[in-house]
């Protein structure tokens, strides 16, 4: 019985080692990953969109005379399936990242501020996408 | 029978360390606050959660000052070696944001070996709250030695600062991350308004005034937590004179709609809205003489 409960213990342990490897890797993937295909911008801010949920807003003080980039990213990369849209502080709508005409979603929006203020990033999923992140960031 | 039940006990134990790893990072917060901060919240959490992700990275600050042309000034930042008065946490965490903005600003002009001194100065706060481990030291100390990886070198500083906000809100510190915010913003608009003075840079004063924005969102943040502390409502305070002074600050925005291009691939927006900012040299002053001494008594 003690052979059999030390050979249980084991193997939980390795279970739980190739667990925690794997929720480490993970989560330093989403964001390094995205941040390394800002391309000559300079990192802001990362947002969590692994709520299983089609929508997430977040917000942010852009400034005028900067030019910016919101990226989607993926475990596989860049999504298909999601976009962002910018609407200013009145929740005018800016743009979004994706093309109605051509039923396309872009992965990135780029965005040269004009206009100092808050601005709100709504994330949308043609279906629920567990494991996006975003991160935005500014060109220096 | 018993055996079995200490057995699932244990991969309970172990399932739990393995799914939660924040959990472990919980044990070594400083609970003392969570209580406190819960108990004296006026504004919704997510309200508070909402305005931490709204405020600018200082990183942005000192971009602007560098595009103004003006020349690296080492006096105008806190010395690194002030990092040794600082005992409290409330302290602490005003002066990681103050560390945070002059890092932003000695790496922006690529003074990188000035840098490491300020890093050890941001550790020993970071530490001090024990948060130091969010922060890629020897990653970041690497990076500033080799004055090639400069982009490299602002992301993860930037990154690590975002990483410690998320915890502290997550860990019910949402003060500590106000309070680390507010040095950092203090200290950025403390360099810009001396910057701008000296240069008599009339695109400065614009950016200057836009901070209005950014006062009101961290006055209303800050007054949530003025009853924790007498240190909490003096800078409660400040903030709020400050904040009055931004009253006199014009900000029109003129709504002209947009377009969007494809450039490089990218959904490219092309916004024909403008705003403008209308502030006087004298209440730049004004904002400069809160601001110098609202910033004396946080590095003091």
């Amino acid at each position: 019985m003690k052979k059999l409960l030390a050979i249980s213990l084991v193997s939980v342990i390795i279970t739980t080692v190739i667990m925690i490897s794997y929720t480490l890797s993970f989560s330093q993937f989403k964001t390094s990953d995205c941040v390394a295909k800002l391309n000559g911008y300079t990192f802001l801010k990362t947002y969590k969109l692994d709520n299983p949920q089609k929508e997430a807003e977040y917000s942010y003080v852009f400034s005028k005379d900067n030019n910016y980039m919101v990226i989607i990213c993926n475990k596989d990369g860049l999504p298909r399936n999601a976009s962002v849209t910018l609407y200013d502080s009145n929740r005018n709508l800016i743009a979004s990242s994706y093309d109605e005409v051509n039923k396309r979603h872009y992965y990135a929006l780029a965005y040269n501020c004009k206009s100092t203020g808050i601005y709100y990033m709504k994330f949308q999923f043609d279906e629920p996408s567990p494991d996006c992140s975003s991160v935005l960031a500014f060109k220096r | 029978m018993k055996k079995l039940s200490v057995f699932f006990s244990i991969i309970a134990l172990i399932t739990s360390c393995a799914t939660d790893n924040q959990s472990n990072e919980a044990l070594i917060a400083d609970t003392s606050a969570t209580s406190s901060s819960e108990a004296m919240a006026q504004l919704p959490e997510e309200a508070i959660g909402e305005i931490i992700r709204q405020i600018p990275a200082p990183i942005e600050t000192a971009y602007f000052i560098k595009k103004s042309g003006s020349d690296y000034s080492k006096e105008i930042l806190n010395p690194a070696d002030n990092s040794k008065k600082y005992s409290t946490s409330y302290k602490k965490a005003l002066n990681l944001g103050v560390y945070g903005a002059d890092l932003g600003y000695i790496n922006i002009y690529e003074k990188n070996k000035e840098g490491l001194y300020y890093l050890n100065s941001i550790k020993e706060m970071a530490d001090g709250l024990n948060i130091g481990q969010f922060f890629d030291f020897e990653t970041i100390k690497r990076l500033a030695t080799n004055n090639q990886n400069i982009d490299s070198l602002l992301n993860i500083t930037t990154e690590n600062f975002n990483k410690i906000n998320s915890f502290l809100y997550e860990q019910k510190r949402a003060e500590q991350s106000v309070l680390i915010l507010t040095g950092g913003w203090i200290e950025g608009l403390h360099i810009m308004c001396q910057v701008a003075l000296k240069n008599k840079n009339q695109k400065l004063y614009e950016k200057i005034g836009e901070q209005k924005i950014v006062v009101n969102k961290l006055a209303s943040a800050i007054s949530n937590f003025e009853g924790l502390s007498a240190e909490l409502k003096s800078l409660s305070n400040q903030l709020k004179e400050l904040q009055k002074i931004y009253e006199k600050v014009e900000i029109s925005v003129e709504y002209k709609g947009s377009t969007t291009e494809i450039v490089d691939g990218i959904p490219t927006i092309v916004d024909k809205t403008e705003s403008k900012v209308l502030i006087t040299e004298d209440q730049v002053k004004e904002i400069s003489n809160t601001t110098k001494s609202l910033r004396d008594k946080i590095v003091s």
